[in-house]
């Protein structure tokens, strides 16, 4: 062997070549790059051809007041960088709704040009951005600022993020009402729900007519085809509708269970609970040092499940698990598995689909829609008027931002708390309801009052409007708000097995006792400061 | 030789003669170090890690000792025995499937006459290794849509009453996912299987076609006796892999339908982690799970051990 | 003779039409993938058998735009962690082939027994490690656990160094060379076919691994190319067309690595699992 084989020269070259790329990979792998603001956008189009109109008065409201010019006269020094944890893509599409909040931190940043602000989309399914949050927050990994949507008792915790109670007595530099907390719309109702031991750990925004309100699209073609001229006002004229569905070979109700969009099932858990166990409610609302105030919140269910008051045997429980088996033949084909690609309703070729608001622009912009369509909310399982679940605008307010208490360790917390205080100020709310599809309204206004001379979008938005919400919000004593959104995925299994028939009633209700049990646990042993073992 | 004699004259103690020759080889452990360091940080490390917290409450913010609850809450479940239960299906449907179908291919290759052919035939049947398995299961997975290929297929050829929604009736979702990658011919296992029957020496084959033995005596007699190793090894392979994948039922159905149609003790501790922040309990599993990999090696090494030492005396007495 | 030779054409036939079978069922499901991929929504929902015309190119761009870095991201990860993977594993192998120092064979043990150690089993706490080194959501959370898996790649390299004759190191021995030259200069080049081999076998794990990297790099700073594949089709909702078209993104590379490599890789691991 005198001299190197021909493959040793080819090692010699693999070598410098992986050194390099080694090297390369060190550089750019030892920082992530943040999405500087405009941040791309990632996601995949929309199938709407929403070529997009780049100044946001191209959308259907008229234009709105102009955005609050930012002075920097309340904390002149500012300079830095801030970094924002976004829920999605906020400046992907200018039709969202969410992309007024991305207007309102641009033009904070425009008045602020010493301080460098980049945003830091949270992608994936909902599961994956709560869990995102719920890790990062633990793990004391999150950016400098939090925006997410629909905060869960997952996302709440006072030891790692910073109460604002203090600054929501003191004005509000960007505002000229007496304190912070009044700038917020409907009595700072949206701080309920993330305040809790008397620390508020988040400031958010609700309106009537928020993102986060739900209704059901109907396809009035496909309903007049199967000789329903009305849409159903009572439960029983809601089976009769689908009845006909049926018969007529057309499938009635979208209900997912699996796959990304399972969460509209726990939304009718939710208020079939409410419906069926007001009593339990009743009984447990106000318990364990909470406040009584018709809301059920992680500390009242805990209460609820160990001092024994929620649970399996009430025939409240056992009648969930019936009336969903029930409504399950009229569940589209092939509910307990993942929905398979493509939207159903955009093709027509289903009557009833549940949808959130803040999911709108996708059925608005779809151009494949020919159909006749619109929005209303199911009428009450046991009469009278229905709960409304999601937002609602009333209390549950969707969108939040929250400082975890590592920007306070940074030196950060003036940058932070002034971008929050500009975006919640009174002329920011203002300024957001008026770039909206649905503007901001009074709850109990009907839906033509509150799109005067657009008769097509009163129809289209019927369902979040009516049945008004301030008089019927659900108490959320369902395991989807009122603990971890992940554990939703377990519940809707037991739901699965039921409804598929491997489990029987009695087997689901052991299954459904023990998830229960399970998930008190898990919160007592979170919560060391409740104090659990002295419950009952 | 006490430690007090030592600095006197005399031959070194056996203490003093093993700190000289680590001292000598004191380069080489340097140059085992970076290994040896990988190895404790991401083995050793997270092996008794996860054994310690498999008896604690674990959500990364709070570490509390709750003793044997995490097993129990295992064994109580029903969705956890279901999901032994799954996994015992997938491993012994697997076993049966690596041990015949990549063997009959590669044993038809091998029969082919000419070498142009059987190298053609080889690469046809080593390609597909290039598709990763999620895209593979991505592609099982709209076959088996409402509206996917299977159905479509049923429906052109008239079998339309035959249609199912086949990752979402539970007697047909985990068959469907063992089912993924038919005819399981080709692949890694092929080309194993494939090698080792090349690797007969040419000499036997032609004394046994000059015995006058068919196709099928030959395979019994003389490949498969000598191809024996290769199934062996691919056994143990894939009971390794299949012991621990749970790729599939987490990309084509998340575990359902309902809360056990498809789960797979992996797939559990996956969601443990990413959904619940269930860190002690998910560490329970992954305990249950080494411990029964250690326990199942034990007995095959037990067992291969007894059957060679039976062929040893077997020999001995002839 | 001519019956002879008929029988043998008639079993020849056989096999071959046996074969042509198998291989049919084998290749549809990734014809099919190709095909789904070029169709727009109409024709995926309406005509989803056969390919259908005009051929719609536009999926793949939709696709490119999202799998673009999660492709990239995969090279860099497979790239660094089999480099120093290779290097840490061939080092130790060539040392315990063939130098003895205390203690030789306990620590091999050690580090044998590790193969019959699912990864499952590690799942968890090397989630939290990576979490506690403040790494998760870019590639470090990749490339280090990776580069650590190097107890098979170590076990057959050794086999290997130690089958090599002693005359091969006597010469580098008289002249004086330290181990760590001895194994740069000798050790390296003659093992290079099998280090070549075990490179695009570890590269192709790393393809084709999905739990863990969905598990601690799930962003876009770090997404990997199959991540991203069902990423883009369960979150993004694209067309159908494009997230099929995302699939083949995925799996283009490793036909390309294949194809250039193809007689190394199957030679070095036919050579490892004959032996073995």
């Amino acid at each position: 062997m005198e001299h190197p084989p021909t493959s040793a020269r080819r090692a010699k070259w693999l070598g410098v070549g992986i050194t390099a790329a080694l090297l390369l990979a060190a550089c750019g792998a030892a920082t992530p790059a943040p999405t500087a603001v405009p941040a791309k956008p990632t996601d995949a189009p929309k199938p709407a051809a929403t070529s997009a109109p780049a100044a946001p008065a191209a959308t259907a409201a008229p234009a709105g007041p102009s955005a609050p010019v930012a002075t920097a006269a309340s904390r002149p020094d500012l300079k830095g960088e801030l970094v924002i944890n976004t829920w999605r893509d906020i400046a992907a599409d200018p039709k969202h709704p969410s992309y007024s909040m991305y207007l309102l931190m641009q033009q904070w940043a425009k008045n602020h040009p010493n301080v460098k602000l980049t945003l830091q989309p949270m992608l994936g399914n909902v599961t994956d951005v709560f869990g995102f949050i719920t890790t990062n927050l633990r793990s004391k990994t999150l950016a400098d600022v939090v925006m997410q949507y629909f905060p869960s008792p997952a996302q709440i915790d006072v030891d790692l993020q910073y109460d604002f109670t203090a600054d929501l007595a003191k004005p509000n530099p960007y505002s000229s009402n007496p304190t912070w907390k009044d700038d917020f719309p409907l009595k700072a109702v949206a701080l309920d729900g993330v305040t809790t031991g008397g620390k508020t750990v988040m400031v958010g925004t609700t309106f009537v007519g928020d993102l986060g309100d739900t209704a059901v699209l109907y396809n009035m073609d496909l309903l007049e085809k199967a000789g329903v001229t009305k849409l159903p006002k009572t439960w029983a004229e809601l089976v009769d509708a689908q009845t006909k569905l049926k018969a007529a070979g057309i499938q009635p109700f979208f209900m997912p269970t699996a796959g990304n969009e399972a969460y509209v099932f726990s939304w009718y858990i939710g208020i079939l609970t409410d419906e069926l166990m007001p009593e339990i409610i009743k009984a447990c609302d106000g318990q364990a040092d909470e406040k009584k105030d018709g809301q059920i919140s992680q500390k009242e269910a805990t209460w609820c499940i160990k001092t024994g008051k929620w649970n399996v045997k009430d025939p409240g429980v056992q009648a969930l698990f019936t009336t969903f088996k029930d409504w399950s033949q009229f569940f589209h084909e092939g509910y307990l598995a993942p929905p398979a690609p493509g939207n159903l309703f955009t093709q027509g070729k289903i009557a009833f689909y549940p949808i959130v608001r803040l999911n709108m622009p996708i059925i608005e912009g779809d151009p494949n829609i020919k159909f006749n369509w619109g929005t209303f909310y199911l009428p009450a399982l046991k009469g009278g008027i229905p709960k409304r679940i999601g937002n609602a605008g009333l209390g549950s307010g969707s969108q939040y931002l929250f400082i975890p208490k590592t920007t306070v360790e940074k030196g950060k917390l003036d940058l932070a708390l002034d971008l929050l205080q500009y975006i919640t100020s009174a002329k920011s709310s203002d300024y957001w309801c008026g770039l909206q599809s649905v503007p901001c309204f009074v709850s109990g206004t009907p839906p033509e009052k509150v799109f005067a001379g657009n008769p097509q979008q009163a129809k289209r938005y019927s369902g979040f409007i009516d049945p008004p919400a301030s008089t019927s919000r659900a108490s959320f004593m369902d395991i989807n708000n009122a603990f971890a959104q992940a554990s939703t995925v377990a519940e809707i299994k037991i739901f699965q097995d039921y409804l598929g028939g491997t489990a029987t009633l009695d087997q689901s209700l052991v299954a459904y006792q023990k998830l229960l049990d399970t998930l008190a646990e898990t919160a007592v042993r979170q919560h060391p400061e409740w104090k659990a073992d002295t419950w009952k | 030789m006490t430690a007090a004699n030592s600095k006197l004259a005399g031959p070194p103690g056996p203490w003093a003669r093993l700190a000289r020759r680590l001292w000598r080889s004191r380069v080489l452990y340097l140059l085992i170090l970076p290994t040896a360091l990988s190895l404790i940080v991401f083995y050793y490390g997270p092996l008794l890690s996860g054994l310690w917290h498999s008896f604690r409450y674990w959500d990364l913010k709070q570490d509390i000792f709750i003793g044997l609850e995490n097993y129990k809450r295992m064994f109580e479940e029903t969705a956890a025995l279901a999901a032994w239960r799954n996994m015992a299906v997938i491993l012994l449907s697997q076993l049966v499937i690596v041990s015949s179908m990549p063997l009959l291919g590669a044993l038809l290759v091998f029969r082919l006459t000419g070498g142009r052919m059987q190298y053609l035939w080889r690469i046809i049947f080593v390609l597909p290794i290039v598709v990763p398995g999620t895209v593979v299961v991505f592609v099982w997975r709209w076959f088996y849509g409402i509206d996917g290929g299977f159905n479509l297929l049923l429906r052109a050829i008239g079998l339309g009453s035959w249609t199912r929604i086949w990752l979402g009736e539970i007697s047909t979702a985990l068959p469907a996912i063992i089912a993924v990658g038919f005819p399981w011919v080709a692949g890694l296992n092929f080309l194993i299987y494939l090698a080792a029957l090349q690797s007969i020496p040419g000499e036997i084959i032609d004394a046994s076609k000059v015995d006058g033995a068919g196709p099928i005596r030959r395979f019994f007699s003389i490949e498969l006796p000598l191809v024996r190793p290769q199934i062996v090894l691919l056994i143990i392979l894939t009971f390794i892999f299949y012991l621990r994948s749970f790729d599939a039922p987490l990309i084509m159905t998340n575990g359902g339908p309902g809360t056990a149609g498809t789960l797979v003790p992996g797939l559990q501790m996956y969601r443990a982690i990413r959904d619940d922040l269930d860190l002690g309990y998910g560490s329970a599993i992954g305990t249950v799970l080494f411990v029964v990999m250690i326990a199942l090696t034990f007995i095959n090494f037990a067992v291969r051990a007894r059957i060679a030492r039976n062929e040893q005396n077997r020999g001995r007495q002839s | 003779m001519t019956r002879r030779r008929f029988r043998f054409d008639g079993g020849q036939a056989f096999i071959h039409t046996v074969l042509v079978l198998l291989a049919t069922f084998t290749f549809v499901p990734v014809l099919t993938l190709l095909a789904l991929s070029l169709k727009d929504t109409y024709q995926f929902i309406n005509q989803p058998i056969g390919l259908s015309f005009p051929l719609e190119w536009k999926n793949y761009e939709m696709a490119w735009a999202f799998m673009r870095d999660p492709l990239a991201h995969n090279i860099i990860v497979a790239t660094a962690a089999v480099s120093a993977n290779l290097f840490m594993a061939s080092l130790s192998a060539y040392v315990f082939a063939r130098h003895d120092f205390p203690f030789r064979n306990a620590l091999f043990s050690l580090i044998g027994i590790l193969l019959f150690v699912p990864g499952t089993v590690l799942l968890v706490p090397n989630y939290v490690l990576i979490i506690n080194l403040k790494v998760q959501n870019t590639l470090m959370a990749l490339i280090l656990p990776y580069a650590a898996q190097q107890v098979f790649t170590l076990v057959v390299l050794r086999t290997f160094f130690e089958e090599l004759p002693q005359e091969m190191f006597d010469a580098a021995k008289v002249d004086g060379a330290s181990a760590f030259q001895e194994y740069m200069r000798i050790a390296i080049p003659l093992s290079w076919p099998i280090i070549s081999a075990m490179a695009i076998f570890q590269v192709w794990q790393i393809w084709n691994d999905y739990a863990w990297p969905s598990l601690v790099a799930n962003s876009n700073e770090a997404r990997t190319a199959v991540t991203g594949l069902i990423y883009f089709n369960d979150f993004s909702r694209p067309e159908p067309g494009a997230g099929m078209a995302a699939a083949v993104i995925a799996a283009a590379p490793m036909l390309i690595l294949f194809l250039v490599t193809m007689r190394s890789f199957i030679a070095g691991l036919t050579a490892g699992a004959v032996k073995g």
